[in-house]
Formats: structure tokens, sequence, C-alpha cells
């Protein structure tokens, strides 16, 4: 379920993850009995065109979406470029001329599309760099950010949640739970504010803003490693607070699915130590949907770290794609729309087609 | 299924995880060091819309921030004087007027040079005035000045004659244009596409460092500055984007200098003995604005503007029940004094004291005047209506979504108006539309804010005749679509009046005038509330009686700042702990930083990689010791 | 065409005790047998039953407001307190800049975020609903096409989509729920298509369209009531995300700003430097609130759920 802050803690994993259901083929009508292995190929390779059009058509259209998104915020480029003293009419029109906001609509569409095709970005409003530059100069600092947060947070929560899943019913497990629900529950700006009051503002132990002390200059690798690590803490944290939550969820749910299945069974009744079960049996397989859904929820991620850069400051793609609707810089916009959605289409691709290359299940079938 | 306790030796294993995850944190939470490694001394500005300025043209700046760079850049043929305003030698050491008041000489500073040691001469000027005329770009912004000139001599080094057809007081005080270089902008091709290149020569006390758009701006201390260098190497523009992470930068040591806060984080910042408040009269001003009828020259109609605010005696009572200085003490805490005109009390020149004339708060006053003016007759519901055009006194209220001020403001306008059986109905609007909407003159009253000066044609002009529309088109050229002949004809006296004292006259009748006849409410002129680290001191004021530090038109405020314990090598102990830091984490870093010695900012890429890598072998070993306790728990 | 009597109206209109059942009334019967059930169930679950008492007591508590607190105090003119009041026993919660009770502010900031978090979902629901029966129901291209514009809901970075929206259509409450609700139906589109899909092959279906049931009578008489007790579990999570979408938004300088809603409290706080006064009071209340009902809300669609899946009850 896609929402703007994150996915809601669903019990069930069956939000049509992996469910493989898509137009133009179905993976719920299997084929019927005494399926051929030509047949299954052909099956196969339906499938996989069915995926890659599919994501070629969504791709399609958010190029398509976003030259019309931004354009409809009518907010004032021009008073942006020009300042905060007040312009005369032909300091407007040059303004309006040099970004090109003079020409009909048709036209701006018709560069646009040109432009997209020839995979020329354009120049920001704002700074009159290229807006694949300025993307490329922010891109690793959300990297570093999301990426710290997903680790931590995925591989906490895939712990948690898996151990919590196996004991169905315990104290541990509602604990954990109901932590992870608490966490979700939390607006993220806010956690943000109360870990910055309780760390910097009472406890002086990290900084709270930007991803570099402003008294650096060019430092040496090592202080600045430190430097960007003692920075990283809070951000880190916070975002990882907020999703870790679906990861335990999920894989709860996952293991909880696993738990009914025979093979488990067989497996027990080898006398296999309960334990040994669940890490080499049931967490394997639970990990596929988990893995999955981890991917499916990528756009999920985008938002959270929007509003975790925009609060500690942090110089990533979150914070300039806020920076820049504040303007609104359009073709900046532009491009990291079509970058956030672009990276979110692929993730869901691939997710769906190693889900159906790996899945005992699906391939049993298939 | 039955609740199972977990091994208690799992929660102490948990712990200690715990612990080992925070031991790095508190190893690297030692505090950045607070001079370079060279003891060179910075002073580090926090700066919060950074990230609007475009660029870093000294000709085409739109942004009081860019115009803060270009006054620590390019010292201008004339300053704004850090006492009152008056006019100081720039890099022209004096100047004169023509007895017809028609020509104007500037005698440069023979020891005024460019920081890679050529002199500045008039023919610089000459460049710079010719340039901002023929080059469109630039001519959009600095027109109103160079267009006057009629022709700009430089018949030597030293000498630079401007001749115009009219008098005009601009000429005197030069608005603050920056001068550049023809040696090194003669040689550019589109100057307008100049973007702030570091190490370019400036005959300001700083030089261009590092410009990273929307994170930094770094300039360094010209060693050699004609006019005396200043008391320190480097000065860094750190960006913030919220007042509420600088004011936690500052609280840090992270930053030493920061401008632009509430009375919240004031006193919280009195709190800290290591820094020092600063509160200041500014020359900025909140206000409410009237439609006057929007229309062109020709009289010609348009907008949705409410007929009875063009009355005066509707704005005179509105203006009689606003309390002004209930304002200043709710809204600012008492930091900032009620408003008149549009000169800021800073002005002192300029500004005009309305003593006995001032508007009394009094509801009773205001109802009077409605009574005398004939809105006598009322609505059902209390509302008094309008005779001539029989529409009840409702008025709409716009005001900035963004700005949680107004929107407290707004509730005691509301309130008081209504003891006049006005209505106001408050609607808060995204301040593009609602520029829009009021460029348009589809409002009845709107709120505004204002930077005045510190040049009083410029501003004044929003209030003549002359900047009505040509076509009933928006404009956000005119205050509210006001036009009153006698306020043109001061305008036009102030203009052209040479002699200070004079133009001071004509300048306060406007005020009186505009006050009196209330096109628009001035609620307060709030105070510049501003706050340094106390390893600083000497921050200059202006004016120096009591005014702003940041956001100046001149460099006093950051160029006359002196560390305060200037004689003091304080580095010594700081780099002691950067070494400490560098033995700590270990040693093999060591190539990695002999490579990197270059750039510093380059160690994003590298740095993703060792984090992730470092969380890989973090997790791997929290796996390995899960495997070992389990092996143990079998047996 | 007939239309299905709405829920609302069955324990009222339809006659309980006569003993002679027409068709319908057998259906509503049955209907009434399986709510009583799932209440039943439901009642079971602890954290379930946990998250409805939160949100009886919030709903009383806001829906009581106007008789136990002030609205004028929201007033600036009227605020009572002094600036930045820390809490005493005057003001529970201690005041804002201008002296209004943070608490009163909070007890009003219920209504809009609420109300916000409510109607949106409801709007993303429905709409998540009719185009998740449209594209399992009709098949072919209609349903390539919607399940592509699902699609691209999905994977559009909802935050982003929606702080445009809300800029384009300018900020109030009804832009808002808008917005939320614009760019979180795609998830329950996907949910009632599968569930859709997995009805509509079930024989009674196929008998009904035997029998000639149009499009329309298939859909609301027999896919859609099935459908229910799904779209209700998700549109019960749905506010949860709806009421911190809102805060967000707010927070972000896109809400309404004359209406304390939960994260307009939060944004003004930190404008006013709410932070570096250590005005913890200003802070926590708004953020707490926000907490508690997500996690109200949260809890109940769980539990929904659960009751909904019998595989996921495990064996109580």
């Amino acid at each position: 379920m896609g929402n703007l802050s994150t996915t809601p803690p669903s019990v069930s994993p069956s939000g049509g993850a992996g469910g493989g259901d898509d137009a133009g083929y179905s993976a719920g009508t299997t084929p019927p009995g005494g399926v051929h292995r030509s047949a299954a190929r052909r099956e196969l390779w339906r499938f996989l065109a069915g995926r890659v059009s599919g994501a070629v058509v969504s791709m399609l259209l958010v190029l398509l979406s976003a030259f019309f998104i931004f354009r409809v915020i009518g907010g004032d480029p021009v008073r942006a470029v020009g300042g905060d003293s007040p312009m005369t009419p032909e300091q407007r029109a040059e303004i309006e001329e040099r970004l090109g906001l003079n020409e009909p609509l048709r036209v701006q569409f018709w560069e646009y599309v040109k432009d997209v095709f020839t995979l020329d970005w354009g120049q920001s409003y704002v700074s009159s760099a290229q807006v694949t530059d300025l993307m490329w100069d922010r891109l690793p600092n959300t990297l570093l950010l999301t990426g710290t947060a997903l680790i931590l947070a995925a591989g906490l929560g895939v712990w948690i949640g898996a151990r919590a899943g196996w004991r169905q019913g315990s104290t541990f497990e509602k604990t954990q739970v109901g932590i992870s629900l608490t966490l979700w529950s939390a607006p993220t700006f806010w956690l943000g504010m109360i870990v910055i009051i309780v760390f910097s503002v009472r406890l002086d132990l990290f900084p709270v803003n930007g991803m570099r002390s402003a008294r650096g200059g060019d430092q040496d690798f090592l202080p600045d490693l430190l430097d960007v690590a003692h920075h990283l803490v809070l951000p880190a944290c916070t975002m990882a607070a907020v999703i870790y939550a679906q990861y335990v969820l999920i894989m709860r749910s996952s293991i909880l699915e696993e738990r009914g299945n025979d093979y488990l069974t067989v497996a027990k009744a080898k006398g296999l130590r309960d334990d040994v079960v669940r890490r080499r049996h049931a967490v394997p397989n639970a990990l596929l949907p988990t893995v999955t859904l981890i991917a499916l929820q990528f756009g999920a991620i985008f938002n959270g770290a929007l509003l975790t850069e925009t609060i500690f400051s942090w110089p990533g793609l979150g914070l300039l794609f806020y920076q820049a609707i504040k303007i609104p810089d359009i073709p900046l916009l532009q491009v990291l729309f079509i970058f956030f959605a672009g990276t979110t289409i692929l993730a869901n691709m691939l997710a769906d087609i190693i889900y159906r290359f790996l899945d005992p299940r699906v391939r049993r079938s298939a | 299924m039955t609740t199972t306790t977990p091994p208690p030796r799992r929660y102490r294993r948990l712990a200690a995880a715990a612990v080992a995850l925070a031991l790095p944190a508190a190893a690297i939470s030692v505090p950045g060091a607070h001079a370079s490694d060279d003891g060179s001394t910075t002073l580090v500005v926090g700066k919060v819309g950074l990230n609007d300025i475009p660029h870093m043209n000294p000709l085409d700046s739109g942004w009081v921030v860019q115009g803060e760079f270009n006054n620590l850049m390019y010292d201008p043929l004339i300053r704004w004087g850090q006492e009152d305003y008056v006019p100081a030698p720039g890099l022209a050491e004096s100047w004169e007027v023509s007895d017809d008041e028609l020509t104007w000489t500037y005698h440069i500073d023979p020891d005024a040079t460019w920081s890679d040691g050529q002199p500045v001469t008039a023919n610089d000027a000459k460049f710079t005035f010719e340039l901002l005329q023929t080059n469109e770009l630039f001519n959009s912004r600095h027109g109103d000045l160079v267009d006057l000139m009629t022709s700009i001599e430089a018949p030597d080094e030293q000498t630079l004659v401007i001749t115009t057809e009219e008098p005009n007081a601009i000429l005197n005080h030069m608005n603050n244009i920056p001068i550049m270089p023809e040696h090194v902008w003669g040689e550019m091709e589109n100057p307008d596409e100049y973007t702030g290149e570091p190490g370019q020569p400036t005959s300001g006390p700083f030089e261009l460092a590092e410009y990273s758009p929307g994170q930094r701006v770094v300039l360094t201390a010209n060693p050699d500055y004609w006019d005396g260098p200043v008391a320190y190497d480097e000065l860094i523009f750190q960006s913030y984007e919220t007042t509420e992470a600088a004011v936690q930068a500052l609280q840090q040591g992270e930053i030493d200098f920061l401008d632009g806060l509430n009375p919240e984080q004031a006193g919280a910042l009195e709190q800290n003995e290591d820094i020092t408040v600063s509160v200041q009269p500014s020359r900025h001003l909140e206000n409410i604005s009237f439609n006057m009828g929007a229309r062109t020259k020709d009289g010609q109609e348009f907008g949705d503007g409410h007929p009875a605010l063009q009355d005066p005696a509707v704005r005179q009572a509105i203006h009689h029940v606003v309390d002004k200085q209930r304002l200043v003490d709710v809204i600012l805490d008492g930091n900032g004094t009620p408003g008149v005109s549009w000169v800021a009390p800073i002005f002192t020149e300029h500004f005009w004291d309305p003593g006995e004339d001032a508007f009394e708060v009094s509801a009773d006053a205001g109802n009077q005047l409605l009574d005398d003016a004939g809105y006598t007759e009322r609505t059902d519901a209390g509302i008094r209506i309008d005779p001539e055009s029989g529409e009840p006194l409702s008025f709409r209220l716009f005001y900035h979504s963004d700005r949680p001020t107004y929107a407290d403001i707004q509730d005691f306008l509301v309130e008081w108006v209504a003891e006049l059986d006005i209505e106001l109905e408050p609607i808060p609007m995204e301040t593009t539309p609602l520029n829009e909407e009021t460029d348009a003159g589809n409002y009845d009253i709107a709120f505004g804010g204002w930077n005045y000066g510190p040049d009083p044609s410029q501003d004044l002009a929003y209030l003549t005749c002359d900047r009505l529309p040509d076509e009933p088109e928006p404009t956000d050229l005119t205050f509210d679509f006001y036009c009153n002949d006698e306020v043109d004809a001061l305008w036009l006296q102030q203009l052209q009046a040479t002699d200070p004292a004079e133009r001071a006259e004509a300048v306060k009748e406007i005020q009186r005038i505009v006050y009196q006849d209330s096109p628009q409410i001035i609620l307060y002129y709030d105070h510049a509330i501003e706050a340094y680290s106390n390893d600083w001191t000497g921050f200059g004021m202006l004016p120096s009686s009591g005014g702003a530090i940041a956001k100046q038109q001149a460099a006093y405020g950051y160029a006359q700042a002196v560390p305060a314990d200037a004689a003091d090598e304080s580095s010594g102990d700081d780099e002691g702990d950067a070494a400490g830091d560098d033995g700590g984490a270990g040693a093999d870093g060591d190539d990695a930083a002999a490579s990197s010695d270059d750039d510093g900012g380059s160690n994003t890429g590298l740095i993703v990689g060792i984090v992730i890598a470092a969380v890989v072998v973090i997790g791997g070993v929290v796996f390995l010791m899960r495997r070992r306790s389990t092996a143990e728990e079998r047996e | 065409m007939r239309t299905e009597p709405q829920p609302g109206s069955m324990s009222g209109s339809t006659n309980v005790t006569t003993e002679l059942k027409s068709p319908r009334s057998i259906v509503w019967a049955r209907r009434r047998a399986s709510l009583a059930d799932f209440w039943r169930l439901y009642r079971r679950q602890r954290a379930g039953m946990v998250g409805l008492a939160i949100l009886v007591v919030i709903t009383l508590l806001t829906v009581l407001a106007p008789w136990y607190t002030d609205e004028s105090e929201l007033n600036a003119a009227n605020a009572p307190g002094g600036r930045m009041e820390s809490p005493s026993t005057e003001f529970w919660f201690g005041t804002d800049q201008i002296g209004r009770p943070i608490l009163t502010m909070v007890i009003w900031g219920a209504r809009v975020s609420l109300q916000v978090g409510l109607v949106a979902a409801v709007l993303a629901v429905t709409l998540g609903t009719v185009i998740g029966m449209a594209a399992a129901h009709f098949g072919g291209w209609i349903s390539w096409a919607l399940m592509r514009l699902t699609d691209w809901f999905i994977v559009l970075p909802s935050l982003v989509l929606a702080i445009a929206l809300v800029i384009a259509l300018g900020p109030s409450k009804l832009t808002i729920i808008i917005a939320i609700a614009l760019t979180s139906w795609a998830g329950t589109a996907r949910l009632v298509r599968a569930q859709t899909m997995a009805i509509e092959g079930r024989p009674y279906l196929e008998r009904a369209r035997a029998l000639g049931a149009g499009n329309w009578h298939q859909m609301t008489r027999h896919v859609l009531p099935n459908l229910m007790p799904l779209v209700l579990a998700s549109a019960t999570l749905q506010v949860s995300s709806a009421i911190l979408a809102e805060a967000s938004l707010s927070f972000l300088g896109l809400g309404d700003p004359s209406a304390f809603s939960w994260g307009g409290i939060l944004e003004r706080a930190f404008d006013a430097g709410a932070i570096s006064a250590g005005a913890w009071w200003y802070m926590l209340p708004p953020g707490l609130a926000i907490l508690l009902v997500v996690l109200a809300f949260t809890l109940c669609g769980r539990a929904m759920e659960v009751v909904l899946n019998p595989r996921l009850r495990g064996n109580q």
C-alpha cells in the first residue's frame, strides 16, 4: 500500500508483493497440468516481456507526467531568479526569456521531449548548473544516509522479525511488534526534533546540521571520514527508526506463513533442533518475500529521506528536492522526479523478476 | 502457545552490542577544531537562505545575501557612511558637483588597488558604468542610476566626470554599486554569464575562495587590502536550512555569528555565557496595505478592490484601532518599535516622527470618523454599509500561509477592526499566488514586509503616480496603486535636491502625508536579533549608533570583526586533538589521506563505500557471534 | 436498476422480527450474524481492543472539546497566558509564544488532524476500490490501462507528488485531503483487484452471470459485500498513514495556517525556536497525539486483518 510516510504495517505480507499479478498475463492462472518444457519457457519469456514492457510503459508515463506535474505548481521561478528586490517588467521579461518560460506550453513540451531523448536535462533555473551535475553531486550523500539507515533498519528488522515470528505469542514477539508499531507511528520530523533536543541540545553529543562541520575546510581523508560519520549518526538513526518497523513486521509475517509448511514439520520430525530449523529452513524461505517487499517499498524510502534530510539539513537529493520545489526550479524537479520514480520502477521490476526465479513455489508451478 | 522467557544471557549480549555500537560514536564526538592546522583564524557565519542565490555575479544581484558578498569583495565609489548613512568615501576619496548641479566629479583614491596589485582607476569606474548601460541584464538591475548619465569621462587615472541632464541626488551616493576591474572584466566575452570564480581580483577586503552553491561560500582576506586589511584570514558563510539548526550550530561552536533570530532563540542564546546577543533596530518593517483602487495611468480601473477603501476615512478609522505597541509586545516580545511610515527610524536623517500627529489608539475616534463620513447604515449583522456602493464594509485580508507571524497578527486585526463594525475575512495564501493577486489589484487588504532604503528615491518611488501601469496589467512596482500629486511633487523635489538637508525635508514631508492618508499601515519595525561567539568582538553595526550587523549595504559588519584574543595563537590544543583523532582511529587511513590531500570535498564516494563495508563487517561479526553462541546453547 | 440499501440503514429499516423472511432479509440476517461473528473474534484481539479504546477516548475528547475548553483562547488576541510558559497547574502543557495554552491547541488540533485523516482515507479507499474492481472485472485494455495507472501511482514518490499537488492547488484543508487521497489509493486498488478476481472465480458468481446479472448487479450485490471487510481493514490502516501525511505536509509549511492541526502546531513550535528554547512542552504533546492516534488506528486495522485472515490468527 503506497502512502506518504511509509507503508502501513499491514499484518499480511500479501499486499501484491511478488504476487506477480499484472495485466497481460497472470501468475495466478498457472497453466494446466503436464506443462512441457517449451511451454514453460514460453511462459517465462512472456513473463519477462510483460514485466519489462510494464516498466517501460510506467517509465514513459513518468517522463510524460514529469513535464506537467511541476508546471501546474504555478510558482514564480522568475522571482526566485530575480531576487528579493523588486523587478521591472523588462527584468522580468528578460529572465522569462532566459528560462524559456515565454514560449507557449506546446513549444516547451516539444523542447522537453527532444531534451529527454537526447538526455539533455537542462540547466537549473537558480544555480544555472546542469541539473544532472547537481543531482550527481548530491547522490552520494543520499546513498550514504539512506544506505546506512536501510542496512541498520533492514538488518536489525529482519533479525528481530524472524525471531518474533518464530515465537508467535511470546512476550518477546509482543514487545518487539509493539516497539515497531510505535516507531512506525511517530512522524519522522518529530522524531528528528526530539532526537535533536536530546542528543544535540541537552547532551551535546552530535552536530545537528549538514554533513561536515563548517570549520573543517579541506580535510584529509580520515578526519573527514570521522567528521561525516559524526554527522551521520543522528539522521541515519532517525530514518532507520522510522523504516525499521516494516522489516520487522514483514519478516515476522513471512515466518508465520512459512511455519505452517510441511517441510518444516518434516525437518522437525528429522530431529533437528528448533533454532536450526528456523535458521536453515524457515528464515531463508521467508527472506524471499521480505526482500521483494523491500524493493517494492523503495518509494517509501525516498519519502523518509526527504523528511530526514530536511530536518537535519543533510545535503542529499531529498533536501535538494525540497529546496527546488520552493522556487520552483522546474528542470531540477523534473530530473529528480524522474530519478526517484525511475529507480523505484527499476527496483520493482527487478524484484518481481528475481522473485520469479528464486521462489521455489513459483518455480515449481511453472 | 505458551510464553517463553528468553535466556537472560541474550539480553546481556544485546547490551554489549549496544555499547559496542555506541563506542565509535563517542570516540568521534570530539568537537571540531576551532582553528585550522596552520593557525589561521576563520570567522564562520551561519546563513539561512544561502541556497536562494543563483550565482555570485556582483552586477546581477537581486538578493540581500548576494549584496553582502558584493560589499565584502568589491568597494563602491561611495559607501554608506557608518554614522547615520551619510555618504562616505569609498574608492572615491572625494567628489563634488558643479554649480549647475549637472556635472559630478569623483576623485579616485590613489591608494586603491585591486588584490592582484593593479591600481584602481577612473577607467575601471567608467568601464563599469558603461557596461551597466549597455548590457541588457545589468541595465535591468542598475538602470535607475546609470541611465541618468549622459556622459562618463575619465580625463585621467584619478578623475571621473559624470554629467546628467537633470539634477539628481542619487549621484551623491551612487547606491553602493560595485566597481569591476576593467583589466579582467574587459576581457570577458559574456560578463552576464559570470557566476563567481575563485581568485578573481577584488578591490574589497576579501577575495572569493570557494563557492559551493547552496552549501557555503568561502572568502579569504586580502592581506594587502588598500583600506587596511581585516583582523582575520578567512570568512566562511555556511548554509543552514533553518535558523533553528543554525542556533544549535552556534551553541556547539560550529559557527561564530548568526542573524535572523527570533525572541525565543535569543532568550536561549542569552543563557550561554560564551555567546553575545545583539538586539538592534533594523530597516525591516511589516505592514498591511489597502487596495487604493487598481487603475492605469489613464484612470482605467481594474481589479476587484472594495471601493470603500478608497475613502481615507475608512483607512484612518482602521488606523485608529491598530494597537501597534501591543503587536510589538506580543508578537515581537518587545523587540521592535511601533511603525509610522516607510522610512525606518535608523535612518535618523530621513525618519519622520509623528509626535502629536500620531493616530491615537481609540475605537471611539475611529467610529467617530466613520459616522462623520456617513457610514451609519448597518446590515442585520451590524456591519457598516458603504453608502456609495451599498456594500457592507467587509474586507478580505490576505496573508502569507508560510508566515505564522501573520496568522497571529491577523487574529488581532480581526478583533480590533470588529470594534468599528467592520468585518475582516482573513484568507491565507501561498506567497506566489498572493503576489499575483495583489499585483493584479484583486485584494482588499494584504500583508507585506519591506526592507527600506537606504536611498529614499528608490523606495518612495513606489508611491508615485508614475508607477501606475500603462495598461490594466499586473504590476509590483507600485504600493497599492497609490497616487497623490502632492507626494509626486515632493518626490521629484527630493530626487533633485543635491543638498542633503533640503532632501531630508522633502522625504519627511512625504512620510507625513502618507501616514495621514494611510494607504498602508506600517505595523512595526522589527529589531534585528543577532548573536555571536565571544571568541569574536568588534562587529561593526550600521549605523554605528545601533543597527544590524548582517545584511548591511556595506562591509562594516564582518570586516570590523576581531578575534577576541587576537594576540594568542590558540591553535596548539586543537592540533593536539586532531592528532589524537588520527592516532585513535587506526593507521590504515594514511594512504588514502595522502592521496586526497587536495580535495577534501570529494571523499564522499569513498566514505559511502567504507561505511557500507563497516556495516557489513559489523553485521558479519554479529552473525558469527550469534552462531557461536547458539552452538554454546546447544551443548 | 436498484441501488443497494446502505449498510447503515439496515438495522432500522429491515424488520428483524418477521418470521417470514424475504430473500433480502435473509441476506441481511446473514450479514448481521457475520458482523457479530466478526466482533466476537475482534474482541479477542487485545491490541485491537486497546486501539479501539484509545480511539473512543480521543473521539470523545475531540467531540466534547467545546464543553470543557475555550476555543477563543486560540485567538492570538485572547491568549490567556504569558510567552512560552512552562507547564503549570493553570496551563498543563504550558503556552506557546503568544500565550495560547498548548493543551487547548492540541485538543482542537485533533479535529483538523482526524478530519483530514478520515476523509482522505475514505476517499483514497473508495477510489482504490472502484478502480481495483473495475480493473479486475472488465479485463482487457481497461484493466491494462487501470493497472498501469495504479502501478504508476505506486512507484511515484508519494510525498513528492503530494507536495507538488498542495502547492499547485494552494494550501487548505481540502487541498491536503485531495493530495493525500490521490497519492495513496493505488495500494488499495491492487489489493482489491486481486481479491475481486478471486471472488469472481467463485461458483455463485458464475451462476449469477449465467442468470444474466449485469455488471452493476454483480459488483454491488456479490463482489462488494465480500470485499467490504478487506476494504474496511485497508481503510483503517489508511487513516493512520493519512494522519502522518497530513502532519508531514503541515510541518513542511503546506498546511492551513489558520487551523491548528497537530503537524501545524509542530511547525509553529519549530519556527518559534522551541528546540533552542528547550520548550519540550510545545513539541511533545502534538507529536505524542499523532503517535497515539496513528498507533491506535494501526492496531485496529491489524486486528481486523487478523480476524479476516484465520491463518494469521495462529494457534490461540
